[in-house]
This record gives structure tokens, sequence and C-alpha cells, in this order.
């Protein structure tokens, strides 16, 4: 018996315990978020510097086109801030639902149905109004469009409990293929797809500011997350959604109409992603088609989840994400291996940002034991009964 | 003839793709990363491939057995590993399992291609990949015969792939309904509290579903990379990722309903093709498969036919009950 027990008993012994914990000192948090950033930055060097073909100073380079492709002129640099900016306004759009738990991962649908919303006005309308009046409706109805998408799924969450989730997944797919008939359906002959809608007029464009072309878009942007933080921040409805996060019971005994809150809260993240939706087409794409919001929309559900409804985190994810997928993008013309880089280093970045969380959200101590030589030598169990069971 | 050919030949995709999701599903692990986890699954079995054709010095040299049993290896080694990082991050680190699976599925998409790309220069690999498939992977009986007539066409005709996932298939489900394992897992994904105070390991329990999960559903993409495109890695499997999860909802949970289910959807996709469709036609018609998923999950929720794993997507820790 006690010959088996000691077989058992490894040499060295080793144990972890993993505690939640929700006293992390700020900085300790800002240090860890900080050293997994650095090192997911230090890692894409790493993988570049090991596919960079026929070169040895692939890992340098790397930040050299890195900074190159994102903030080397003035237009770049818009373009990367627009690109962050509308990663952005779509992360904090969708940080109401996320703040009262509703797995609103359907984003990218209802930013796409948005932009249809706004290239049927600027394909039909915009040419025959003044541009100011082809603006407003082509808002108008981003807004509506995204707003019905967006509600559809709180309806049935409402009512009947519908599995939001997968709901809101398979509205996506929904929206990518209306929009994909909607784009070959009215193509010009011999095309592929709808072009650039009103390309001599620019009917329906958004103007340019200093002569750039970003900058309008991004100042809205800029307004549209401060008022969206307020909203959540300072107002009654802000406080409605976190009671309900805290728990739908305590939402219920306080006099909350939870199926109110669930379907407004609901149509407010359709109307911000319209408005997301209004820039992106009156202001950068000027056409839509299936790939117009190109995956934005998952990638803003993995920063506002991230940002933890902090607006500043997320600002600071959508700037990083932008910066690694435009930049590698970069790094990999000029270093000879495939652009689909951009794609794996921004996964990786979300992978080792959502290990971080780990680190401050809990507590972990490790345990290194070594058995003691004495053990091997210790009386019988009957000499001793005190130390049966023990080890 | 043809139609109904093509259909169950591509319904493997979604098969293996809803098979694996179904088992990860009924541990309560909502996993996202499916199209991620189908790309690295063909990565694997590009890898697998390369591997053996580098160590038989091209195409010559190549064994038939030998050349489903590498991809197939290593397929299931890279998809596994794919299970393991999700059941990593969301069993011993707490995270939250949409977010793993979206970046799980943008490492993944970005991965394969990424991956492939090296293989393009090779001409080696590219004939060599196309001479891999057209041995077990296409056919794997002899055609004189598969050839005899429609209904040996019909039956005979696949690649070692399509029978795998019909046999995997049908071995879940009876591996749910019947044994203790099954009975133990869906225990896991309905109420992981209840399955811990019973004494059975939720972290073991998740991991393992995760992993076996993801590697049958990796077979997904490397039945659509050796079998469907005679391995041409140009196409990506992602798309019908998607189709894959919608289609563990549609089939509510039952891998037995899903090899009715994935003939269906394969018909839906391959049919407007037959039809001349095209263009939007073709498009809208590519929208049934979703539709009917929400459809079936309204009704299931209206009815509350609720199949659904009830702890489903949501992380398991002690403490915190």
């Amino acid at each position: 018996m006690r010959n088996q027990e000691k077989a058992k008993t490894p040499f060295l012994r080793f144990s972890l315990h993993v505690s939640r914990r929700n006293d992390v000192p700020w900085w300790i948090a800002l240090v860890v978020k900080a050293s997994f950033i650095v090192g997911a930055l230090l890692l894409c060097g790493i993988i570049s510097g090991i596919f960079a073909e026929g070169r040895s100073d692939g890992f340098i380079m790397f930040y050299k086109y890195l900074i190159e492709g994102t903030f080397y002129s003035p237009n770049t640099a818009i373009a990367t801030i627009w690109n962050a900016s509308i990663l952005l306004i779509i992360a904090v759009a969708i940080t109401p639902a996320f703040k009262m738990k509703f797995w609103n991962i359907g984003a990218e649908g209802q930013v796409l149905m948005g932009c249809l919303g706004a290239a049927i006005i600027m394909k039909f309308v915009a040419p025959n109004v003044p541009n100011i009046i082809a603006l407003f409706l082509m808002l108008f109805m981003a807004l509506l469009f995204s707003i019905i998408w967006a509600a559809i799924p709180a309806l049935f969450k409402a009512y009947f409990n519908t599995n939001e989730t997968l709901f809101t997944l398979m509205m996506n797919y929904i929206a990518i293929g209306i929009v994909a008939a909607f784009s070959l359906k009215y193509k010009a002959t011999g095309d592929t797809a709808l072009g650039i809608l009103n390309a001599q007029t620019h009917a329906g464009w958004m103007p340019e500011l200093f002569g750039y072309k970003y900058l309008i878009g991004i100042f809205v942007i800029i307004n549209l997350v401060v008022a969206l933080w307020f909203y959540l921040k300072y107002s009654k409805h802000g406080y409605e959604i976190a009671v309900l996060n805290g728990s739908v019971r305590t939402a219920e005994y306080v006099g909350i109409n939870v199926k109110l809150v669930t379907i407004r809260t609901m149509i407010l993240c359709g109307a911000a992603c319209g408005a997301a939706a209004f820039l992106l087409t009156s202001g950068a794409s000027h056409t839509v088609s299936e790939t117009v919001v190109g995956g934005r929309g998952f990638t803003a559900v993995m920063i506002s989840w991230l940002g933890h409804f902090n607006p500043l985190q997320m600002v600071l994810y959508s700037l990083l994400n932008a910066i690694i997928t435009t930049g590698s993008s970069n790094a990999a013309a000029n270093l000879g291996y495939s652009g689909e880089v951009a794609s794996v280093l921004s996964g990786l970045f979300f992978l080792l940002i959502l290990v971080s969380e780990f680190f401050i959200d809990f507590k972990i101590k490790f345990k290194l034991k070594f058995r003691h030589k004495e053990d091997n030598n210790q009386p019988p169990a009957e000499a001793k009964p005190e130390l049966e069971g023990g080890k | 003839m043809g139609v109904i050919f093509e259909s169950i030949r591509f319904a493997t995709v979604f098969l293996f793709g809803s098979a694996g999701e179904t088992v990860t599903e009924k541990s309560g692990h909502l996993n996202l990363g499916t199209p991620g986890v189908m790309c690295i699954g063909a990565m694997g079995s590009a890898i697998g491939a390369s591997i053996y054709l580098s160590m038989c010095g091209g195409v010559g040299g190549t064994n038939a057995f030998l050349s489903f049993l590498f991809p197939f290896l290593f397929c299931i080694l890279f998809a596994g590993l794919a299970g393991l990082l999700f059941s990593f991050i969301t069993v011993t680190l707490h995270c939250n399992q949409n977010v793993t699976g979206l970046a799980l599925t943008t490492f993944g998409v970005g991965l394969y291609p990424f991956v492939t790309s090296f293989l393009e220069a090779n001409p080696v690999m590219k004939a060599g990949f196309s001479s891999i498939s057209h041995k077990y992977l296409t056919h794997v009986f002899p055609e004189q015969f598969y050839n005899m007539n429609d209904f040996t066409r019909l039956f005979f005709s696949y690649g070692v792939l399509v029978y795998l996932a019909i046999a995997i298939a049908i071995a879940i489900a009876i591996i749910m309904k019947k044994t203790k394992v099954g009975l133990f897992l869906r225990t896991v994904g309905e109420n992981p509290s209840a399955a811990d105070a019973a004494g059975i390991s939720v972290n073991r329990y998740r991991y393992l579903a995760t992993m076996i999960g993801s590697a049958i559903s990796g077979l997904g993409g490397m039945f659509y990379l050796f079998d469907w495109c005679s391995g041409a890695f140009e196409f990506v499997v992602d798309a019908y990722g998607w189709l894959a999860v919608s289609l563990v909802i549609f089939t509510m949970w039952k891998t037995e309903i899903g090899i009715a289910g994935s003939l269906l959807f394969s018909f839906l996709y391959i049919f407007p093709g037959y039809l001349n469709f095209s263009g939007p036609d073709k498009k809208l018609f590519e929208l049934v498969p979703y539709a009917a998923t929400i459809l079936i999950l309204v009704i299931t929720s209206i009815f509350k036919l609720g199949k659904a794993p009830a702890g489903l997507g949501q992380s398991y820790f002690r403490e915190d009950r």
C-alpha cells in the first residue's frame, strides 16, 4: 500500500491555483496589457524575419515597412486613421448590445445592409437631386436598413428568446447574399460587379475637407463615439442597460421592461451601424459589394469585447489592428511573402490580447514541490498513522 | 443524375464540418472558429502532402495508401491543435468563446493561403497534389467496378473521405445516444455545474470534445482541398465553414439528421449551377440555407423545442457558482 502510493508521487510536484480577482491595480493591468501588445508586435516581426524571402533583415525591416505603410505621408496616415475609426465606430455601435449581454455578432450584416440602403439612393436618386439632399436621403436609408436588420433578431430574442448569437450570425450571410445579388443585378454590362457609382458627377459623395478624403468621416465618428459613450455612462437608458448586464432578474424586479430595453438598444446599435455604413459608402467606397465591409464587423466584435466597454481601449485596439493589417500588407509586398499575413497577424494579435485578459482577471499561484529524500525510507505506515492520507 | 452525384460528394464538406462542430457544441463550446479550423485542417493536409512528396522525391514514387495517410494525419494533427488552442484559451484561461472563435477564424483563414503561397512557386508540388488527390481521395473503388451502372456510380464512385464522413456522423450519433461517454458529454454541455458535482471532469470533456470535434471539422478542409478541388490549393474553404456552423443549428445538434441536412445544403449549392442560374439569381439561391437555418432557429424557440445545449457558449469556472 505504502509503496504504491510512493510510486504515484512524482519527484517534482507542480500545482497551479487559479482564482478570480476583481481588485487589480490599474497599473498592473496596464503593464500586463502593454507587455502583451509589445509581445504581439515582436511576434509579428519574428514571423516576418522567418518568412522574408532570401534576406536576413526581415525582422527589422518589418517595422520599417509597418510604419512606412501606415504613417509615412499625410495621406497614408489619414487612411490608417480612417480604417481605425470605421472599426471603432462599429465596435462602439455594438457595445450597448454586449453590455446587456445580447451577443450581436451581426455587425457585418447590419453595416452591409446600411451600405446597400445608401448605395440604392446613390445609384437611383443622387444624380437627380442636389448633393446635400442626396446625402440626407442616403443617411436616412442607411439608418433604416441597418435598424431593420438589427431589430429583427432583437424582436425574436425579446419575444421568443431565440438565440441571438446564431441568429445575428446567419443574418450576416443573408445580407452578404442580398448585396452580392444587388451588385450583380445593377452592374454595367461587361463589368464583374457594381463599380464606383457616379464617378464623374460625385453625386452622393462626401465632400473633401482641406483636400483630404476621409477627414469629415473621421471627425463625425469621433463625435459619435463620444456621444455613445455619454449615452452609456450617464443616461437613464445606459443605466438600464448596466442593470441588465448585472442580472435580468434584478432588472425585472426594479421595473425595467426587459423586452423594451432589448429592442430599443438593438435599434440604437442598428442606427450606429447605419451611420457607419453611410460614412463608409459616401466617404470611402462609393459603391456596394459583398466585401465592402470586409470582415470589419467581426473584427469590431473582438475589439468591443476586449475593450471592456471602455472607448479608450477600443481606440487603442482599432488603431493597432489597422496598423498591423495595413502595415503588414505593405511589409509583405516588400519582403516577398504573401499578403495574407495581415489576417494571420491580426488573428494572432487578438488571441494574445485575449490571453492577456486572463492574467488580469485571475490570480495565479504556482506551487513547486520537491519530494524530500527522506520520503524514500520512511517508517512503515503503522508506526506513524498521522501521515496517512497526507501526501 | 449528375446533380445528385455532385451533391452527395460536396455534402462531405458540410458533414465533416457540422459533425465536428456538433461534438464541440455538445460539450458547451460554441466554436465560431470552425471556418478557421477547417482552413487549418486543409493547411495541415497540404503540409502532410508536401512532406510526403518531398520524402519520396516527387510524383513518381508515391504509394496510394501513404499518400492518403500523410495528409490525413497531418490534417487531424493541425486541426486538433487548433482545437487545443481554442480550449486552452476558453477553458484554462477562461476567455470568451465567441471572441476566441472569431480570432481563430481570422487567424486560420489567413494562415491557409499564407502557407500554401509557399507551395505555389514549386511546380512539383502542384503536380504532386493533383496526383495524390487522384488516388484514394477522389475514387476509392476501382473504376471498372463503379462504372458498371448508375447504381454503382451513385454509391461507390466517391473518394475515401466521403465514406469516412458518413461513418463518423453515424458513430457520433450512436456515441451521443447510447454510451456513457455521450451521456457525460451531453451533461457537460447542458449543465456543467451538475456534471462537476457528479464527478465528471468538465474541463477534460471540453478539451477532448473540442479537439476531436476540430479534428473532424478539419477533415472537411482536407476533403475540399484534395477531393473537391483535386489538390488545387488556390480555393479557400472558409465560406463553407459558416454553412457548417449553421448546419449544426439546422439539424438541431443531431449528426444523423446532419447526413440528410448536409445533402440538402450541398444540393442547394450545386443545383443553381445545373439550372443555368447565373448572377443575382444564383446569389439569392445561395441564401436559402441561411434563411432555412434562421427559420429552424425561430421555430424551435417559439415552440420551445430548445435543443441547443443549455450551457452553450458559457465558460465554466467552479468558483463562479
